[in-house]
């Protein structure tokens, strides 16, 4: 039994009313989970804004350099997820999430060149839908990985969907304003001189 | 007959029930982005307020899980399939009133305070409270994941109706596995079967609540909507008036009968009959029907079939087609010109949305300009709409996109509209006094045309809009919205 779950007194009625009820209906014991400490929520924050980049600029890549098709709308979503699946349980230790992550980068990267070299190619595509897959996969891989040696699921979906978010809202606004920042394969707009 | 251990099946429920929530959070990300933009003019700007309310939901949810007694997860569950029950009948009707009282502005932060807590929050609230030890959730996330892929065929395969149905069925069975309740899943299930029923109907009156309130049109009457993977579209008679809405921003009405004269009528007349055309996009059909009765070979490209089926079905008194009079091709432009041959085009003729997203906006761009240009013939032009006055912000951005491309390019406005229209080539085969007299002849009330030079001195300085340069979406999103935010 992991330091979060140890009994709460204020919290024992509540949990023995919930009597034979499934666990998931009863409240946790105490707050029910580890606090992280403010440099891994950081961590984890950092890595939801980074991955909230990383989706935008490979959907924004892929509309470019493949189309806007709804065929590719939901490849890309279904790559996501289902890289996803897979990390979580098959990327099993830090280390192994660490040189995921840095093959998925370089996945991604050839395959922004490749959407901007070689436009509408269907290898461009399933580049970026490889990515999508390889970049998923190590977000299920880091949240799965992280919640057991940080002893807290919630708190880490908590602070990695909180910095997706904020990723998300950045390269929104980055995308709108300066393209070139979120998407290296965009060449900055010429000056007005 | 051995029936399985307690926790078995227990843990079978937890796992069913993850599953439901995945493939209900990824409906209800689809869906509520869906509606929320076509309540309140689908701009980038409201998809983008839009997602992060669905996004919101989980942080909610993972926030609250450990703190929430079951009393109250009993309350939020039943709240939150009331709001998926109301969103795709009651968001737009209380859109079109709120607006109508002037309180448009309270409507929008109504659904963006609330979406997050009552759409998709609800669904995320299972996953860390199943999982609290935290080695458990490689398994249960990858089950969620798994329900949400599950959601994703399901929006790939069902028609929108359909697709409601599910949502409202998958909600349902999270409250009955989630909530153990009977008595509240008998009691929603009850509330949900007359909507069900009675939907299309329903969904009808309350856009017509919407048009009426929002869009200020009299007596409005829905007589189609369809839901396509691209939009939503909607066809509504108005006060003896035929209007085509795309996401809830008006893409046609009758009095566009001189945008299509000035995009299609004018080029159309100043070619020779015989000359080859495309038509990109359809919408009324009314350009692709001006060229086809001058004796042009035109053929169309669109992107969204439905759009296309809309438009054939409802819109007969503008076009008057019949259904295989012009062929149709559908896919993306930006994909499709690479497939065409060089110089094998005399007109194309570019009806397009306005640049309100991304997507639309990457169709104005100096690159598919240029792209465009060589699959022209030596004399062969592109007519472009600027959606907007020459020196209005959107427009000024689209006519320097054009003039970085084309050779040569003339220019003018219609002053009934106020928008301006652009037509670039390498060579153009007539000149401004040309272009202004076929406006004239056409019925529109043109400004002076703008010949190259004239054109190039007055759009100097202007950025063009591209991959680099979007900030026009912006604007034209900011134009949207209420004056109160």
């Amino acid at each position: 039994m992991s330091s979060s779950q140890r009994e709460d007194p204020g919290a024992a009625p509540e949990a023995s009313r919930a009597g034979s009820s499934p666990p998931h209906l009863a409240p946790a014991a105490g707050r029910g989970s580890t606090r992280l400490g403010l440099a891994r929520a950081l961590q984890a924050s950092l890595v939801g804004l980074s991955l909230g980049l990383l989706q935008l600029s490979l959907g924004f890549g892929l509309m470019r350099g493949a189309g806007a098709s709804a065929a590719l709308f939901f490849g890309l979503i279904a790559c996501w997820i289902g890289g996803g699946a897979f990390g979580s349980r098959s990327v099993r230790t830090a280390k192994a999430g660490l040189v995921w992550l840095l093959l998925s980068l370089l996945l991604l990267l050839f395959a922004l060149v490749q959407l901007e070299r070689a436009s509408f190619a269907p290898s461009s595509a399933w580049l970026g839908l490889g990515a999508a897959f390889g970049v998923g996969g190590y977000a299920g891989a880091f949240l799965a990985e992280r919640s057991a040696s940080w002893g807290s699921a919630r708190r880490v979906l908590l602070h990695e969907n909180n910095g997706f978010i904020l990723g998300y809202a950045l390269g929104t606004f980055i995308l709108l304003g300066a393209a070139s920042l979120l998407e290296p394969s965009v060449s900055p707009p010429p000056s007005p001189s | 007959m051995i029936s399985a251990p307690p926790e078995a099946a227990e843990g079978g429920r937890s796992i069913a029930l993850l599953a439901l929530c995945g493939a209900a959070l990824m409906l209800t990300q689809y869906l509520a982005v869906r509606e929320i933009g076509a309540a309140f003019a689908s701009t980038e700007l409201v998809l983008f307020a839009s997602t992060l309310v669905v996004l919101l939901g989980p942080s909610l949810a993972y926030a609250l899980a450990d703190r929430l007694p079951s009393w109250a997860l009993l309350v939020w569950g039943a709240l939150s399939m009331g709001a998926h029950l109301l969103l795709p009948l009651g968001l737009r009707a209380l859109v079109g009133i709120a607006t109508a009282s002037g309180l448009e502005a309270y409507a929008l932060w109504l659904t963006f305070a609330l979406g997050g807590l009552l759409l998709s929050g609800f669904f995320a609230v299972f996953l860390p409270r199943i999982a609290r030890e935290p080695g458990r959730l490689s398994t249960l996330y990858a089950i969620e994941l798994l329900g949400a892929l599950a959601g994703l065929g399901l929006l790939a395969l069902l028609p929108h109706r359909l697709l409601i149905l599910a949502h409202w069925g998958i909600g349902l069975s999270v409250i009955h596995l989630g909530l153990r309740r009977r008595a509240l899943s008998v009691s929603l299930a009850l509330l949900a079967l007359p909507l069900a029923i009675f939907f299309p109907d329903l969904e009808a009156r309350s856009s017509e609540l919407y048009f009426w309130g929002y869009h200020g049109l009299e007596n409005p009457i829905v007589v189609e909507s369809a839901h396509s993977p691209f939009q939503r579209i909607d066809v509504v008679d108005s006060e003896g008036e035929r209007l085509l809405f795309l996401d809830g921003l008006l893409f046609f009405a009758d009095e566009d009968e001189a945008f299509n004269e000035m995009m299609a009528g004018v080029p159309g007349r100043l070619l020779p009959p015989g000359s080859r055309t495309l038509v990109v996009g359809s919408g009324s059909f009314g350009c692709a029907s001006r060229l086809h009765r001058r004796g042009h070979q035109v053929q169309i490209l669109e992107l969204d079939a439905e759009v296309a089926r809309l438009g054939l079905a409802h819109f007969a008194h503008v076009h008057g087609l019949g259904s295989d009079e012009i062929p149709i091709e559908y896919g993306d432009l930006r994909r499709h010109v690479e497939r065409l041959r060089a110089g094998s085009l005399d007109l194309i003729v570019l009806d397009l949305p306005a640049p309100h997203h991304l997507r639309t906006a990457l169709l104005h761009t100096p690159a598919l300009y240029a792209r465009l240009l060589t699959r022209l013939s030596e004399h062969g032009l592109v007519a472009i709409s600027l959606s907007d006055t020459l020196d209005g912000t959107v427009g000024g951005a689209v006519a320097a996109s054009a003039l970085e491309a084309f050779p040569e390019a003339l220019a003018i406005e219609d002053q009934g509209l106020g928008i301006g229209y652009l037509y670039g080539g390498r060579s153009l085969p007539f000149g401004a006094a040309a272009l202004e007299r076929e406006a004239r002849a056409g019925g529109v009330a043109p400004s002076p045309a703008l010949g190259d030079r004239a054109l190039r001195e007055r759009v100097r300085g202007r950025a063009p809009l591209s991959a680099s340069n979007l900030i026009a979406v912006l604007q034209m999103a900011r134009e949207q919205i209420p004056e109160p935010l």
